[in-house]
């Protein structure tokens, strides 16, 4: 520390020759005991707006800074040239732009040397704007997971929905002796597939169908899991002796069916639920 | 564990800039039902109080105090997805806080807490201007604004802020919450710079403005 007083040049100069403290890079102040500024170097004048001289030494500190500059200044009244201070971290500046610096202080006969170094601004500034994305980040962090909440909550809404919808859909209306109809309606995947087939086969063996007519006109989307499906169910349906009558395939239902290379022979296929009832009606007049 | 040990540990973790060992301190916690109120307040706050604390007598340098501000920020967020959200209640405030970032840990606390309660919370950052603030307590039609300020020279710009949202269409009918330090040394001048109350920590804050609004 001492050598470091020697490197400066502090302990050798004097008040007599100002123009050699203004060239140095390190802020010196001499107060007197109760704290006010005798003596600002330039390098120390140009972190204030106002004349140093007079004013007190926190003057020159950030508002943070206030309390802890006090208890530094006691710390330097109490600190020989021997053996000055250890370091201070004060801050100067503004609340928004504001630079660290580092303060060491000794009593020297009848007034109080402060020397001050400034960390580079842009050291300031880059643990500014460190904290400034920290901020940023952890608040987007927040946010994000705000709406994952929201959007949690509205999936549980929709799957609820669905089920409602799903226990809404009728298996199999019987609309005529030994006829049953099966609308099938909105999107089917896999599982309801697999859950309206079992509900039917159950429904044709008790009511002892010999017709079930299958309307897929109001259906969504056909992938080919639920065209498989419907020739399984139609196939089951044959051996519970019932036959199967399809309506109401879309263009779209066509070309799976034909991408997928199997036939509906299992089926007679009608163009649209009058013609399949005219149809079933007809059989069973002769049959 | 006791909380006084969890902040010990927290306080450890802060002061050798660990980030992973704060977020594991706060998680195990957690896992331990501690409530997470009592981390934030018996936790965070002092936490953060003691590294200010630290830096004040020179035991931590500038840098370090920012680092703990992060890792803080972080852990909160972190820990956000524990916060049990009540079912909205259908009150908005707005929140935020003068000063800069670093001092915003406050106004964030504030924040999650009445978000627990089920209100929609529409949190500005720090520094945020005096007219923005209006906008959204106006666009937001707020049952309450919170303002946070650390420093004694905020208090000022705090008035400023009020008298503007006062001013606005929705001034009569918003309530104006402050805190931060000036207010808990002094909880008058909060009624002098036309604030309705003001409270020492989040959870003051939220029985108070229910108390209020009720």
């Amino acid at each position: 520390m001492k050598n470091e007083h020697a490197h400066n040049g502090v302990q050798a100069v004097t008040p007599h020759d100002p123009r050699f403290l203004d060239i140095l890079t390190d802020m010196v102040l001499w107060c007197a005991d109760d704290g006010t500024i005798t003596y600002a170097n330039t390098r120390a004048q140009s972190w204030s707006l106002t004349h140093l001289a007079g004013q007190p030494l926190v003057s020159l500190l950030l508002p943070d800074s206030t309390g802890k500059g006090e208890r530094f200044f006691e710390a330097a009244r109490r600190a020989s040239p021997q053996q000055p201070t250890p370091p201070w971290e004060l801050m100067l500046g503004t609340s928004e732009h504001y630079t660290s610096a580092q303060f060491y202080g000794y009593h020297d006969t009848d007034h109080i040397v402060i020397v001050g170094h400034a960390e580079p601004a842009h050291v300031g500034r880059m643990q500014q704007e460190l904290v400034d994305l920290t901020s940023e980040l952890a608040e987007t962090h927040r946010q994000i997971r705000r709406q994952n909440q929201a959007l949690q909550k509205a999936l549980d809404e929709q799957h609820q929905l669905l089920d409602t919808i799903q226990q809404l859909t009728m298996p199999a209306v019987p609309i005529w002796e030994r006829v049953l109809l099966l609308p099938l309606v909105g999107y089917i995947d896999s599982q309801r597939a697999e859950r309206i087939t079992s509900q039917l086969l159950e429904r044709v063996s008790t009511a002892r169908a010999h017709y079930v007519i299958l309307d897929v006109s109001a259906i969504a989307d056909i992938d080919t899991a639920v065209a498989r499906h419907l020739i399984g169910t139609a196939q089951a349906l044959r051996l519970l002796g019932a036959r199967p009558v399809l309506v109401g395939i879309s263009p779209e239902l066509a070309e799976t069916v034909t991408t997928l290379g199997i036939g509906l022979h299992e089926f007679v296929v009608q163009s649209d639920l009058q013609h399949a009832v005219a149809y079933v009606l007809r059989r069973l007049r002769k049959g | 564990m006791l909380l006084h040990d969890i902040y010990y540990d927290y306080l450890a973790a802060l002061r050798q800039g660990d980030r992973r060992r704060a977020l594991h301190i706060t998680r195990s916690a957690l896992n331990e039902e501690v409530d997470i109120r009592d981390i934030y307040l018996e936790v965070f706050q002092p936490a953060m109080h003691e590294i200010g604390r630290l830096w004040e007598t020179n035991e931590v340098t500038v840098a370090q105090e920012h680092l703990a501000t992060a890792i803080t920020q972080s852990v909160m967020a972190h820990i956000y997805p524990h916060i049990a959200v009540r079912p909205p209640i259908g009150r908005r405030v707005v929140a935020t806080c003068i000063g800069g970032e670093l001092h915003e840990i406050g106004i964030r606390m504030i924040s999650d807490f009445f978000d627990m309660e089920g209100w929609d919370v529409f949190y500005l950052g720090a520094n945020m201007p005096t007219d923005d603030v209006v906008q959204m307590v106006n666009a937001q039609q707020a049952d309450l604004l919170a303002i946070s300020a650390t420093l004694n020279n905020h208090v000022i710009k705090a008035r400023d802020m009020i008298k503007a949202v006062r001013a606005s269409p929705r001034g009569a009918k918003v309530k104006i919450i402050v805190g931060g330090h000036p207010f808990t040394k002094t909880p008058d001048i909060s009624t002098t710079i036309g604030a309705d109350l003001t409270a020492p920590n989040a959870r003051e804050a939220v029985a108070r403005v229910q108390e209020v609004l009720a």
